[in-house]
């Protein structure tokens, strides 16, 4: 059940990164620093699920989940920070009445709460068990992660280039002209 | 500040972990966090817009 349960979040992490990617190139919303730093806790919350997935469960991966949900929380509820007052403005587009930084911080608010689910669950099971072959769903589930995050790098080497983004991106530094 | 870092890092950690390197993954994974730390301490330094 932890499996299956471990393969469905990552999908929606990678379901997660592929929205934001639709803003990104559909909407022309190109994330700023604190958003690539809430689209990078996803990335590594998702290695965590990924080891669980490949080499068994371990409580050392749910920590590693928890680790990126903390600190890349802490860049979402940053970012609300500085438009929490009226009149402080906002960034991009809201989706059902949030904005993706808010939406963010629920994310790993979620995240954090899944993770105390399956320690829980977990607690009654061997550790370290070791994991049965992957089936295609779970299989599909890591390489989809794999090439949404492949994208991102792709992403922000044309945003950013080896350098760091600027404060309100308006085009990608590598691909001048576009937007 | 290269912010491209933590998603390279993030995204070899990726496949080592569906390559089974269990140690080497987790490693890059944990180093990816404090990047992402240390990257939101270098963006998060104004003065919020806010007076408690």
């Amino acid at each position: 059940m932890n499996r299956g349960l471990d393969t469905l979040a990552l999908l929606a992490l990678s379901g997660i990164l592929l929205v934001a990617f639709y803003y990104q190139i559909v909407l022309s919303e190109l994330p700023c620093p604190l958003c690539a730093l809430q689209r990078a806790g996803f990335v590594v919350a998702g290695v965590g699920l990924i080891l669980n997935l490949r080499v068994g469960y371990s409580p050392a991966h749910y920590g590693l989940v928890l680790l990126a949900a903390v600190a890349a929380g802490s860049a979402s509820l940053r970012q609300i920070a500085l438009h929490v007052i009226p009149g402080t403005g906002h960034y991009g587009s809201a989706l059902y009445g949030l904005h993706f930084y808010t939406w963010a911080f629920v994310g790993y608010g979620a995240l954090v709460a899944y993770v105390g689910v399956m320690l829980l669950l977990a607690a009654r099971a061997p550790a370290r068990d070791r994991a049965p072959p992957a089936g295609s769903l779970t299989a599909f589930a890591c390489w989809l992660f794999v090439a949404v995050v492949a994208a991102n790098v792709a992403s922000f080497l044309l945003e950013c280039g080896l350098g760091p983004c600027p404060d309100n991106p308006v085009g990608y530094l590598w691909l001048p002209g576009t937007k | 500040m290269v912010m491209v870092l933590p998603f390279l890092l993030g995204l070899v950690a990726a496949l080592l972990a569906i390559g089974g390197r269990r140690n080497a993954a987790l490693g890059l994974a944990l180093i990816t966090v404090v990047v992402q730390v240390w990257w939101l301490m270098y963006h998060a330094t104004d003065k919020l817009a806010v007076s408690l």
